[in-house]
């Protein structure tokens, strides 16, 4: 295991792992526990109804069990499912879309989005000044007189970033300590035909957006990727996904609309996988897979779940 | 006397810094544009305008980069932009808009603060240009317009230059003349302009005609 030393051994990762985006080394332990108090209070939300835990559950993979697209302030619905927050510092792109390129400006989004805080930067701003906890707050973690933009917006990045899971059966099984069931491990190989070139190892994501062969869903009609570059190609393209902790994050899909993973993976084996013009040409080889396979690399799946990451104290509402 | 001192001592101490101020006037054909007040156009139109911001970054003089900070200008918190040279100068050059490197740079503070209202959050960065208003015409129902014109990544990049020879003085007063955007917009009849892409390129390529050196300071 790595250990980032300035993050007091906070964030670790598996030395084989590629390097992250973000610079863990970079975090810092007191601004990461200033925006974990920040991402558990809904005093980011107009109404002080809705944090981001709302929408981000521990337990779940910091994402929104059982909600096809999450609801925020006054119920109102959003249009996609909010995305599992894991293993960030690997990203490149934050939402669906890829629209955010920072993980620091993300914040931003769900606290002045209508439907998620509908609240403004300077509200919060203003709220946090004024209040008892937050100046006890900043005493105790910041070097700052007054909370500002860039402090509320790189605390929460901190601690999204440091946000890492790898202490799954798979990591265990890759670190030599355990192996797998022989169901386990035929579901391996069965993934590492036909699945892992999307979702690549170790992190089991890429970097990268595609058309998965969904049909367009009429009432959202979401256009995925085009909707933030304009080119053709990126139609009903969206960001492929981590699978790790695959177990607890469902329902699945940008729009949440498979709530089991024996659901997904029929859909990729063509039951209702649409061939268009945009379909990534990986899944234009049909796979196929018995019902036994099916079982197999469905036991493969849930390996990736990661019990210390879903209830790993330093992750969960301060107290 | 001791007043004339005073101007004298001003004047002085103010060339020895070589403290330029540029500021920046909104108008609408002949008319200086004031937030939420009615500007008639003819007869039967008229239009309000609601909001008008702008970035200013990238300044040049005499072809020479200076290190100022990018600047927001806001018809509702007016400021002056400050230029400090050693020399005079008699060519100004400016972005309207960002660099790609400040869209990205996470530095979220001075006239970078989301809380002022350019920063994008579900793309990342800033809007370049913002105007918000209604038009009027008698007898209709108003036409609201809204012009978010931004985006920094190829090939839809449209932070825009502009530059300005004059024999400058120690004031430079520049208008933003808005008539030709009104046009613009009501020829294509793009009042709503939310997102980064072809029609924001096309129109941020207005941009540059709309800044002009006023008449007193030629």
């Amino acid at each position: 295991m790595l250990s980032v030393k300035d993050a007091q051994n906070f964030v670790d990762y598996p030395n084989y792992w590629p390097q992250p985006y973000i610079d863990l080394s970079q975090l810092k332990q007191q601004e990461i526990e200033l925006g974990r108090n920040l991402f558990y209070d809904p005093i980011l939300s107009e109404d002080s109804s809705i944090s981001c835990s709302s929408c981000h559950l521990q337990a779940t993979g910091f994402t929104h069990i059982d909600h096809n697209v999450s609801h925020g302030i006054y119920g109102r619905k959003g249009t996609r499912n909010a995305p599992s927050l894991q293993n960030l510092a690997w990203n490149k792109t934050f939402h669906w879309d890829g629209g955010v390129t920072r993980l620091s400006g993300q914040a931003v989004n769900p606290i002045t989005h209508p439907a998620e805080m509908n609240f403004t930067m300077k509200g919060v701003l203003k709220r946090l000044n004024r209040s008892e906890k937050y100046k006890g707050l900043l005493k105790d973690f910041s070097k700052e007189k007054n909370y500002t933009s860039s402090l509320l917006l790189h605390s929460l990045a901190q601690f999204t970033a440091s946000l890492v899971s790898c202490q799954s059966k798979y990591d265990e099984m890759k670190a030599g300590k355990i192996i797998f069931t022989e169901q386990e491990e035929k579901g391996y190989q069965l993934f590492k035909q036909n699945c892992s070139a999307c979702h690549t190892e170790p992190l089991f994501m890429r970097n990268e957006y595609a058309s998965n062969g969904l049909p367009i869903d009429s009432t959202l009609k979401d256009i995925g990727r085009f909707s933030i570059t304009h080119k053709n190609n990126d139609s009903l393209t969206f960001k492929i996904p981590s699978l790790r902790n695959c177990e607890v994050t469902f329902p699945y899909m940008h729009d949440g609309r498979f709530k089991k993973l024996k659901e997904v993976i029929n859909h990729y084996t063509n039951e209702s996988l649409v061939h268009s013009n945009y379909l990534d040409k990986r899944l234009k080889r049909s796979i196929k897979l018995s019902e036994m396979d099916k079982k197999d690399l469905l036991s493969f799946l849930l390996t990736l779940t990661d019990r210390k990451f879903l209830t790993n104290k330093q992750y969960s509402f301060p107290k | 006397m001791k007043i004339k001192l005073f101007i004298y001592l001003t004047i002085v101490l103010s060339n020895a810094v070589g403290q330029t101020t540029l500021s920046f006037h909104p108008k609408f054909g002949a008319n200086p544009v004031e937030l939420n007040q009615k500007i008639t156009i003819n007869a039967n139109e008229s239009i309000v305008f609601e909001t008008i911001k702008c970035y200013i970054s990238s300044l040049k003089i005499n072809n020479e980069l200076l290190n100022n900070p990018a600047f927001l200008y806001d018809l509702e918190n007016q400021k002056q932009l400050i230029i400090q040279s050693s020399t005079s100068f008699n060519s100004l050059s400016f972005a309207i808009g960002l660099d790609s490197a400040t869209h990205v740079s996470e530095n979220y503070t001075g006239d970078l603060d989301p809380i002022l209202g350019m920063y994008w959050a579900w793309n990342t960065g800033y809007t370049h240009f913002k105007i918000s208003g209604k038009k009027i015409v008698s007898g209709q129902q108003d036409q609201p317009f809204e012009l978010h014109i931004g985006g920094y990544q190829k090939p839809f990049e449209t932070q825009q230059e502009k530059t300005i020879q004059s024999n400058f003085s120690s004031q430079i007063k520049l208008d933003i003349q808005l008539l030709p955007l009104y046009e613009y917009m009501c020829k294509t009849k793009l009042f709503s302009l939310l997102i980064p892409g072809k029609e924001a390129k096309a129109i941020a390529a207005i941009l540059p005609s709309l800044f002009q050196l006023q008449q007193s300071n030629e």
